[in-house]
């Protein structure tokens, strides 16, 4: 008999040899000295590379509680649920401003609308979201409000079928790919979206070419996060604007962050909307604290009148996206303050606590500090004592 | 066939953070990547956990090298100095480290197949799971598993034999 080849003398020392295989290995290994050399070689290899191994290892590893895995599932399940119901709103938009403007293309026939006059027309670039400029000035007049709201939820089924998790091969990419990048890996569902907007596109056309016939009312595009908010308002220059959500985008994409649980605390529910350091400013009242070395993504202020609340979207050098929270004090608590020095101490207390509550199932922490009349809160997906020193260490 | 998951995690979390930390070469990386993969198993119930669970945290950690940014490396700056005392002897800690840092580079010096059936063995797959999570037949597990070894151990060797010769 020839000699055992050296895979089967591994497999026969760890065990993976059957009956019948081993008893005839045991037969040569009892006549053939040389191959009880080599087994007894390569037991040393498999006891010396299982050594090596072992002391690579982390020192000691603890899995957290079982529970936690499972809320953390839900938590995504949650989400995702959510999320398919922002996305039917944003279809809904698409269809409602298709509709907008497809009356507006019948007013115009009846009416005997025809070309809007140059100044006119430069009247709506200025009233109209940066993005709409954008097309605007690039040619494309007609239908730019659909053509950004399409735009936006289509981005939107795309962030979520990265989300998405598919396949056990492969689509482990999915939460970190760039935008523009999930093709090929798509869902049927997002499939199905693409395919409705295909439709809402092809509705909207005969609007395509034609000055917008109706005043442009301010399109509110909630995007996931509600971040890239457009203010028909807004006179700031284009590009400056239309940068700021597709770099917190990028920067949430970027990092695997979830930009809902990272702007809204569980259950508040409200949407904020991007807006630039000024304006953020004025709203809280008081010198915007920032954390320093950290580059402001966003400012963010709540959609919600008469809330002191402002949102900075930093991110830290070493690329980590965080959320500083500052409100208000008074603004937090619902109703008048009468309360005396120790109600009000308690209150601040049940304040300070719902703020920290932990955001189980979002991979986030959060760090709470008061200063003076202002809360703030950080957010992100370092760990509580990280974000607690980076807080302490404001200026 | 239901699967007992919470039966599957105690079991194999340990092998999964162990198998994704070589790969990713940081300690609470690892963890972190390791309940991501029983967050999605539990989205997902495949029917064969281990497999799945081992193809999913390969993956990841393979997009985990792919991110250039280091982007733990300040938090442990940050914890450390929060933990202040409780950090452990530095001098053990810099030993572990320096020992570490041979594994990982003798692992580097595998092909790429040699080390995932390796790894894969090392963290408690048997050669059917390894054979069907790697695709190569059962018989050239074995041998793909010995030259693995021995190569490992021989540039180890050679790196501990460099280590003291710069000493």
């Amino acid at each position: 008999m020839s000699h055992i080849d050296e895979g089967l003398l591994h497999a026969y020392l760890d065990g993976e040899t059957d009956g019948a295989e081993r008893s005839g290995l045991e037969q040569h290994l009892d006549i053939c000295a040389e191959c009880r050399t080599r087994l007894a070689e390569a037991r040393t290899l498999r006891d010396r590379s299982a050594a090596i191994l072992s002391g690579s290892g982390p020192a000691t590893v603890t899995a957290p509680p079982f529970e936690q895995v499972v809320a953390r599932s839900r938590a995504v399940e949650t989400r995702r649920r959510v999320f398919r119901l922002n996305r039917l709103a944003a279809l809904g938009w698409a269809a409602t401003i298709v509709l907008a403007v497809g009356v507006g293309w019948i007013a115009r026939g009846s009416l005997g609308f025809g070309e809007r006059p140059a100044e006119q027309r430069s009247v709506a670039v200025a009233d109209s979201t940066p993005e709409q400029a954008a097309d605007v000035e690039a040619g494309v007049v007609g239908g730019a409000p659909a053509q950004v709201a399409a735009r936006e939820s289509t981005s939107e089924t795309e962030r979520e079928a990265r989300r998405d998790e598919a396949a056990p091969t492969g689509a482990a990419k999915s939460e970190v790919a760039a935008p523009g990048r999930a093709e090929g890996q798509l869902t049927p569902e997002t499939e199905q979206a693409r395919a409705k907007l295909a439709e809402a596109e092809v509705e909207q056309q005969p609007a395509a070419g034609v000055a917008i016939p109706v005043a442009p009312a301010p399109v509110q595009v909630r995007t996931r996060g509600a971040v890239a908010l457009a203010d028909s308002a807004d006179q700031e220059p284009a590009e400056r604007r239309a940068a700021q959500p597709a770099a917190a985008a990028e920067a949430f994409a970027a990092h695997e962050v979830d930009l809902d649980a990272l702007v809204g605390l569980p259950g508040e529910g409200a949407a904020w909307n991007e807006t630039d350091e000024q304006t953020a400013r004025e709203l809280l009242g008081a010198p915007l604290l920032r954390l320093p070395d950290a580059a402001v993504v966003a400012y963010l202020v709540p959609a919600e009148e008469g809330r002191r609340a402002v949102q900075l979207v930093q991110r830290l050098a070493s690329g980590e996206v965080v959320v500083l929270r500052q409100e208000a004090v008074a603004a937090i608590a619902t109703g008048e303050r009468v309360a005396g020095p120790a109600e009000e101490r308690a209150q601040a207390r049940d304040e300070l606590k719902a703020m920290n509550e932990p955001l189980l199932g979002t991979g986030l922490a959060s760090a709470t500090v008061r200063r003076g009349d202002y809360l703030l809160t950080l957010r992100g997906t370092l760990p509580p004592d990280s974000l607690q020193a980076l807080l302490d260490a404001l200026p | 066939m239901s699967v007992d998951w919470a039966e599957v995690y105690r079991t194999t979390f340990e092998d999964l953070v162990r198998f994704l930390h070589r790969k990713v070469w940081d300690a609470d990386r690892a963890k972190d990547l390791a309940q991501e993969v029983f967050v999605r198993a539990l989205d997902h119930r495949p029917d064969n956990p281990k497999a799945w669970l081992f193809t999913v945290a390969s993956n990841l950690a393979r997009d985990e090298a792919r991110t250039a940014i280091r982007r733990r490396k300040h938090l442990t700056l940050l914890k450390s100095e929060v933990a202040g005392q409780s950090a452990p002897d530095p001098a053990e800690e810099l030993d572990r480290e320096q020992r570490m840092e041979q594994v990982r580079a003798a692992l580097n010096r595998l092909s790429e197949r040699d080390r995932d059936v390796l790894l894969l063995w090392d963290a408690g797959l048997d050669y059917g799971e390894i054979a069907a999570e790697t695709g190569l037949s059962k018989g050239a597990v074995g041998t793909t598993l010995g030259r693995a070894r021995r190569r490992l151990v021989e540039a180890y060797g050679a790196l501990e034999d460099k280590d003291v010769a710069h000493r």
